[in-house]
């Protein structure tokens, strides 16, 4: 069996470097947003060359703080993708804000300059432009497409490692957002995220919304309307080591994606990969698209390889958020993806072995297409 | 001499095997987040307390958040909570957008004041919310008598009651929700954030275990607005390691309050040591904190620091004062009992693995501060 994402492959020794992490913690008696948080965040906008990391207790969260650190909230408008995960759009109504979905590009799944102005308003206060899978979204295009008081909140929750023209996914807009989930690109041991921003303000008001509002010095002491939304120390600690050894991981990773691509071309267009726009891709998830995705499914699930479905539904119509979509017939793109769309195995704990097993399975599906 | 407010170098010694079998299955397990490891926990959590339903968040203020989402209160609602508590306790309801209707606390339990409530009801009132602190549930047969004969929702804030009971029923499964947080220096504390809600109603435990999803139901379409506040696997296995030693660290913590009772008795003339306050009711007290009442508390607190004693004080601003909650009718010197409260109290360090003696070093201490206070005097 090859599982879509394999823990015990990608972290051969966890159960050892998780206990010497517990143990050092008790040992210490921090436990939360203490000094493995701070090193953590230093290293991480060292890393990605942002002025501020501030580490949240995940993505979604970090994205409802981003907006609310903004200033952005109730009568505000913030653009974000028809064909994305949920806190995409919840993290906009959480915020009291009112989200304008626009349909995505085919080809990558992601937002578009062209798209993103057509939706424009006078009430326009940001954009939500989410990367995805493996491809980055054009963040310039997008910048100079807009007007300057618009908000780039560049969703880089699964386009950690990956860069744009040399600068990193995160740090292309106003403020980025990464995802630790386990699954991410850089793997917490739980659920966490972070925000970057070289915004001093900004970046002041988040550690208070973190932390019910306290300014860090005077304990019990509310000044602003603010949440749990805090990072564990092991988790920090964890994340760390992980950071150190990203580039290999990626390394690895991008070589497998480049292998399945070589697979995806010989299928004559039966199957479709994904437009990366980036050759310095961060691969989350290997997606390719087909017409027949559910016997695609079954097909690979026969040769024990796991796959999975990403966001089947558009988000403007899932019931949560219905009443804020323009209608069924803005979002033709995201309903495609949702209906051709099929994530394969990809960690950088696989073996060669088990990459070539998945290619060959790709290959007897398209060739008996073609017959 | 060093005795730090909190630590758990023994407790984590002592679950260690149980800890490593944990991580076994949770390194084979593809799910790290609200998976495997977590409804294992949930389990353990409603044989615990008796809860049909245990579900699993990532901290108790958010806990308390989706509480009042899952019972649908929002703005123009008002929400009854005593003034006296973490801040969680208010911001949760301004949160939902609600209005926090503040009531005055008893002495003794620093719980709500049941006689106070029914002259803040309005054609508003949605919820009351009592909040269970230290050591003490609130008086909850004359709460739920008010709630229903007014209609209310009952929200318990028992993130601290993890192992209280009334009349054999635990914290938090009295009203229509409750909470219990496991926050680190919890009676069942995890290492890092973590918390649950604990409910009767299956329907509520439905809305509940969608909200702290995103809202998503089990094939992943939102069906609701939500949060993203799932527990960590890794937080649940630890807390299953722990949980089978939780009554007799109750035990030992009861023990604990005796011996800080015996020394701190001389001092009646300087502090309160905590009391219980009788109820009808059979009540199971759990001390969580041992809170005593202080003259000159901030100069204690500073003598004691500089002898290496970790203290708290819980909680120096009331929650009607707390810069946040500003406003004309939260004016100083409406709530005398929680404002006296505010300036006096301090918890002193309580914890399974803490001994004797350390117990009476503190206390030494303590006995030593208001010596060269009565000296001066």
């Amino acid at each position: 069996m090859i599982k879509y994402q394999d823990f015990q492959r990608r972290y051969p020794n966890a159960q050892t470097q998780i206990l010497e992490i517990l143990a050092a913690r008790v040992q210490q008696g921090d436990f939360i947003l203490k000094q493995q948080v701070q090193d953590f965040e230093q290293a991480l906008a060292a890393k990605v060359g942002a002025r501020h990391a501030v580490c949240v207790s995940s993505a979604t969260s970090g994205l409802t703080l981003s907006l609310i650190a903004s200033g952005i909230g109730p009568g505000d408008e913030v653009i974000t993708p028809a064909f994305c995960y949920v806190s995409a759009a919840s993290s906009i109504v959480q915020a009291g804000a009112t989200p304008i979905f626009v349909d995505v590009a085919p080809h990558s799944g992601v937002l578009e300059a062209e798209a993103v102005v057509r939706a424009l308003t006078p009430r326009t206060r940001a954009v939500l432009v989410a990367h995805l899978f493996s491809g980055l979204a054009d963040i310039d295009a997008l910048r100079e497409a807009l007007p300057e008081d618009v908000l780039i909140l560049e969703d880089s929750a699964t386009a950690f490692g990956a860069r744009l023209r040399g600068r990193h996914a995160g740090t292309l807009g106003d403020i980025g957002v990464y995802s630790f989930f386990a699954a991410k690109p850089l793997g917490g041991i739980g659920d966490g995220g972070a925000v970057i921003t070289d915004d001093d303000q900004v970046a002041g008001a988040l550690r208070m919304l973190r932390n019910h509002g306290q300014d860090g010095r005077r304990r019990f002491y509310h000044q602003r309307l603010g949440y749990n939304s805090r990072m564990d120390e092991t988790n920090a600690a964890w994340l760390q080591a992980r950071l150190r050894e990203n580039d290999l991981h990626l390394a690895r990773k991008q070589a497998i994606a480049k292998a399945y691509d070589e697979a995806i071309e010989a299928s004559d267009g039966v199957l479709l990969g994904q437009h990366r726009g980036t050759p310095d891709f961060s691969p989350h998830a290997y997606v390719v698209r087909s017409a027949e995705r559910e016997r695609l499914a079954r097909h690979l699930t026969a040769r024990g390889i796991q796959t999975r479905v990403h966001f089947p539904v558009p988000l403007p119509e899932q019931p949560a958020f219905v009443q804020w979509s323009a209608g069924p017939a803005h979002y033709p793109n995201a309903r495609l993806l949702g209906k051709q769309c099929l994530a394969l195995p990809l960690c950088s704990g696989m073996s060669d072995g088990q990459v070539s097993r998945v290619i060959e399975a790709l290959k007897e599906f398209s060739h008996a297409e073609v017959i | 001499m060093s005795v730090p407010f909190f630590q758990i170098t023994e407790g984590f010694t002592r679950a260690l095997p149980l800890l490593e079998e944990g991580l076994a299955e949770f390194h084979r397990q593809s799910g790290w987040v609200n998976d495997q490891q977590v409804r294992a926990f949930e389990q353990a959590i409603a044989t615990y307390t008796g809860a049909p339903h245990a579900i699993a968040t990532g901290n108790a203020t958010d806990s308390l958040i989706i509480c009042l989402m899952a019972l649908g209160i929002g703005p123009g609602d008002e929400v009854i909570v005593p003034c006296y508590s973490f801040f969680a306790s208010v911001s949760c309801i301004l949160q939902v957008g609600a209005t926090p209707v503040f009531v005055d606390i008893e002495p003794g339990s620093y719980a709500i004041d049941c006689s106070l409530i029914e002259a803040c009801i309005t054609r508003r009132t949605r919820a009351i919310m009592p909040v269970h602190l230290f050591r003490q549930m609130a008086e909850m047969d004359a709460l739920m008598d008010i709630a229903c004969r007014h209609g209310l929702k009952v929200v318990e804030d028992s993130a601290e009651g993890i192992g209280m009971r009334w009349n054999d029923r635990h914290a938090g499964l009295i009203g229509d929700l409750g909470v219990l947080s496991f926050f680190p220096t919890k009676t069942l504390g995890a290492l890092g954030d973590a918390g649950m809600v604990l409910t009767r109603d299956a329907d509520l435990a439905r809305r509940v275990r969608q909200i702290l999803d995103n809202g998503r139901d089990a094939s992943g379409l939102a069906q609701c607005l939500g949060y993203n506040s799932r527990m960590d696997d890794l937080q649940a296995l630890w807390l299953r390691a722990r949980l089978p030693e939780l009554d007799q660290e109750i035990e030992r913590r009861a023990a604990l309050r005796d011996a800080y009772d015996l020394h701190l008795g001389p001092l009646g003339e300087y502090l309160q040591v905590p009391v219980t306050l009788p109820r009808a009711a059979r009540q199971r007290c759990v001390d969580y904190v041992y809170l005593i009442e202080a003259q000159n508390r901030d100069g204690l607190v500073e003598h004691l620091a500089a002898r290496g004693v970790g203290v708290e004080a819980y909680y120096p601003l009331p929650l009607h004062l707390q810069p946040v909650c500003a406003g004309p009718t939260h004016a100083e010197g409406r709530f005398p009992v929680a404002e006296r409260a505010a300036t006096r109290a301090l918890g002193l360090p309580l914890y399974a693995d803490l001994s004797a003696s350390d117990v009476a070093s503190v206390c030494q201490a303590i006995t030593e501060f208001y010596a060269a206070a009565g000296a001066q005097s």
